[in-house]
């Protein structure tokens, strides 16, 4: 009975909060879409024959043949493309449509993010905890470490991965993607700087809660230092923490645009990136929107992760501890 | 309580433990055969479509897979391809051609001039026809054709399966030497529209086994190929779109051969190790400074245009840019496109200006321009790969000729667009041989009625020449006829003619059946195989 009641409990809490997140996420994705659009339509000249280059220019029934159309004509055009999901073909790649070449691009995107926020989020989390509950010298070894990481550019970590792991070692290929060695080097190229980001963010959390009387209180009855960080300072920080890990989410999307280009992953950051220098403004146009949606997601996620962690529901204030 | 937080990222952690298990599932791959070669492809392909225009990185690419009538070798002879003979009875105004027997498409199916028909006509319906079309122009009946007035074209009829008469409403007396893809009639019906995605519809050395956009081609040997399988049966292409990781791939053993672009040359003379696995070749490209009279009036007078040309300093930038790797022909076309000249003919020589800036300055000075004063500012245009190149230029005209020259640097296809629309003052322009015969730059470059004549130049003499060179059967006339033009484009000035750097390609042992020809395609040797260490 008791169990039933906090599920229906739970259900009710997470169902608000999912609301309520659903309705911040459709603004703010309608406002990002608006924006876009706008930029979109300022746009001169006509993309089609921009993207034609040698070849000559082909009249199609899509959205983006505009002409010399007015700015509200095209804003117009664009906006019930994006209402009807569909931005019709690509301009560089003949007969393939927008839609093609995001859902392709998917795939390797969210390996690639979600597999670099796994590799750096579960380091990041020990070490950051363990620095939490160590002494002063091995956190200002770990305040070393974790800002070395995290002011670590992407690039430059990509570069030291090939030498070290597809020149010196030999172990994974340079470039290119289909098994799992490809994926390693993009992988730890993304993980890198974020192993930094989130180590420190636990830390940070972590070394309040450790120094709260009930922890102190935990150590006191003989608990060991791990078991008393596991037990209680890893379940105070949770909600804030998965609100960390999905702002490092979308710091990972963003990554993807220079990391998949770096090592050839066809994925949507380098599809996005090629579509700019080939001014295939269709898939900069769907490539930008899915990211977007992407971020949101990431964001709902997160709240709906805090709701169920936290014991106390998703009242911020009044709540009672069960 | 507390434990929740443990619990709820124990649960976090083992979904994406098992997500990475399955990824690793899905995606293990098969080891390279023996016999597979890896490649790169310098730019990625828009399309493999033989009947549209695609740019000149997949259309290098389909010519491993698709043929046409007659192809040609490095030093500009026609020989025979699908093809066995060809004559014209009235002077080029109608062409016959014997097809060869027994060639067989990728599918199976014979090759008989149905398909020659077919692949004509579906070019010229493209919605972006291939390049080929143009070569097509006074075909009778093309434009019936096109605008659907007529349901076939009729200037090409078949005599039997294996012999075509093609009748033009001109003498094109150098149709042969077009390249052109054929493909087979029946993939289309077999595949739909858009067939050459997935089907293999040429008759050429290899078969199109797989594309994947923006990523790979995988190519595999035509073992029935009518002139002798190639020496490799698999190839590997890989879409690389920077030189600095080609080479890094290279380097690393993960690419067999790379052909390697002229703004990377350094990156290869530089290091011994790459130095010594490189294949050069002349390139057969023309490149120039293109001078709009129309949009820069100074450039309307030859003595500012000689000037200009006089100006450069072409030895520098070969050394200096390309580490030696490119050389600037002595003409505008004749020298590298034509056969050598017969004994006691005319042939071309120093049409082309040396470094000389005391007697641009004075040229300068006699139009007007005394130390470039009076001169409007000027933007070199440049597409983003030459923009080293461009830069000294700009600063060599500035600095030697008083001219204020900046750089504009754009990506491939805007400038290209923008220079075939008239549109760019001042442009470092280039022009990549189509087929080997001086029409290819005289009759595209500098001609005015054609569509790529990017410094909209006017100069009726010099049409005149070109017209009468298309009606001309004898080369030997012909080639008197490229000479004659060629000397009044040095006359007038046309342009700066600048250096073509080389085509390089940097292979491995294993790749030694693999090489590069003056038009930039690949080769394969058809005999001995090198299995590799």
């Amino acid at each position: 009975m008791i169990a039933a009641a906090t599920i229906r409990r739970t259900c009710r809490r997470t169902g608000r909060a999912a609301f309520r997140r659903c309705a911040v996420m459709a603004t703010n994705v309608g406002a990002a879409a608006l924006l876009l659009l706008a930029a979109f339509a300022f746009i001169p000249g006509d993309p089609i024959s921009a993207a034609a280059g040698e070849a000559a220019p082909v009249q199609t029934a899509s959205p983006w043949n505009w002409g010399e159309a007015s700015f509200l004509l095209r804003f117009e055009k664009l906006l019930e493309a994006v209402i009807r999901g569909d931005f019709a073909f690509s301009l560089h790649y003949d007969g393939v449509t927008v839609a093609d070449i995001v859902r392709q691009g998917l795939a390797p995107t969210l390996i690639l993010s979600l597999g670099a926020l796994a590799t750096a989020a579960a380091p990041g989390i020990a070490v950051g905890l363990w620095a939490s509950m160590a002494g002063p010298r091995a956190a200002a070894a770990t305040t070393v470490l974790f800002t070395v990481c995290l002011s670590l550019p992407v690039a430059v970590a990509a570069a030291a991965l090939v030498y070290a792991l597809s020149i010196f070692w030999r172990l994974t290929p340079t470039a290119g993607w289909g098994d799992l060695p490809s994926a390693v080097s993009p992988i730890l190229a993304l993980a890198l700087p974020m192993f930094g980001h989130i180590g420190r963010a636990v830390w940070a959390l972590a070394a309040e809660a450790a120094a709260s009387p009930h922890v102190r209180a935990a150590r006191a009855k003989g608990l060991s230092r791990w078991a008393a960080a596991r037990r209680h300072v890893l379940g105070n920080i949770a909600g804030p923490l998965a609100a960390h890990l999905s702002t490092a989410f979308a710091a990972l999307l963003s990554g993807t645009l220079l990391v998949e280009t770096l090592f050839s992953v066809p994925g949507l950051g380098r599809e996005t990136v090629k579509a700019t220098l080939n001014r295939d403004y269709p898939v900069i146009m769907g490539g930008m929107l899915t990211l977007i949606m992407l971020n949101a997601v990431a964001g709902l996620a997160a709240e709906l992760l805090r709701v169920l962690s936290d014991p106390r529901g998703d009242e911020r204030h009044g709540a009672v501890r069960e | 309580m507390p434990g929740g937080g443990v619990k709820f990222f124990r649960r976090i952690s083992v979904r994406l433990i098992s997500l990475a298990i399955v990824f690793c599932m899905v995606c293990a791959t098969a080891p390279a055969g023996a016999l597979t070669l890896r490649g790169n492809l310098r730019d990625d392909i828009p399309n493999i479509d033989p009947a549209s225009f695609n740019g000149p990185v997949a259309n290098r690419l389909l010519s491993l897979v698709y043929e046409g009538l007659t192809r040609f070798t490095e030093d500009g002879r026609i020989l025979p391809a699908l093809a066995t003979a060809w004559e014209t009875p009235d002077s080029g105004r109608t062409w016959r051609f014997h097809l060869r027997a027994d060639v067989r498409f990728h599918s199976g199916r014979p090759f008989t001039a149905r398909d020659v028909r077919y692949s004509f006509e579906t070019m010229l319906r493209a919605k972006r026809p291939s390049f080929s079309a143009a070569f097509l122009d006074r075909l009778n009946g093309r434009a019936a054709f096109v605008e659907g007035r007529a349901a076939a074209l009729s200037g090409l009829v078949i005599v039997d399966p294996l012999t075509i008469e093609l009748h033009f409403s001109e003498p094109v007396t150098t149709f042969p030497v077009f390249p052109f893809f054929i493909f087979d009639s029946g993939a289309a019906a077999d595949g739909g529209d858009g067939w050459f995605n997935s089907i293999s519809g040429g008759t050429g050395p290899f078969k199109l086994a797989e594309w994947r956009r923006g990523q790979e081609v995988r190519l595999e040997a035509h073992r029935s190929y009518w002139n002798g399988a190639p020496a490799v049966q698999e190839l590997r292409l890989l879409v690389t779109s920077s030189a600095e990781k080609a080479l890094t791939m290279f380097d690393a053993g993960e690419l067999d051969f790379v052909h390697v672009g002229e703004a990377a040359f350094r990156l290869v003379m530089g290091d011994p190790a790459r130095r010594a696995r490189a294949q050069l070749v002349e390139r057969r490209q023309a490149r120039f400074l293109g001078m709009n009279q129309a949009l820069y009036p100074p450039f309307a007078d030859a003595r500012v245009r000689a000037a200009f040309s006089l100006g450069v300093d072409r030895q520098a930038v070969i050394d200096g840019i390309y580490a030696g790797m490119a050389r600037t022909a002595p003409g505008y076309a004749v020298s590298t496109l034509a056969p050598a000249a017969a004994e006691g003919e005319e042939d071309t020589k120093d049409l082309v200006h040396r470094f000389d800036p005391t007697a641009a300055q004075g040229l300068l000075a006699q139009a007007g321009y005394p130390g470039g004063k009076g001169l409007p500012p000027l933007e070199l245009n440049v597409i983003e790969s030459s923009r080293d190149e461009g830069a000294f230029y700009a600063d060599q005209l500035s600095r030697l000729l008083g001219v204020p020259v900046t750089v504009r640097a754009l990506e491939r296809a805007a400038i290209i667009a923008a220079a075939n629309a008239g549109a760019l003052p001042f442009f470092l322009g280039g022009w990549t041989a189509d087929f080997p015969e001086p029409l290819t730059y005289l009759g595209t470059l500098w001609h005015s009625a054609s569509r790529f004549n990017q410094a909209r130049r006017k100069d009726e003499a010099y049409d005149g020449l070109i017209d009468a060179a298309r009606r001309t059967i004898d080369p030997a006339a012909r080639r008197r006829l490229y000479v004659q033009a060629e000397k009044r484009l040095a006359e007038t000035a046309a342009a700066a003619m600048l250096p073509t750097p080389f085509n390089m390609l940097l292979r491995h042992e294993r790749a030694a059946a693999v090489s590069i020809n003056a038009f930039g395609g690949l080769s394969f040797a058809t005999t001995a195989v090198h299995a590799g260490p």
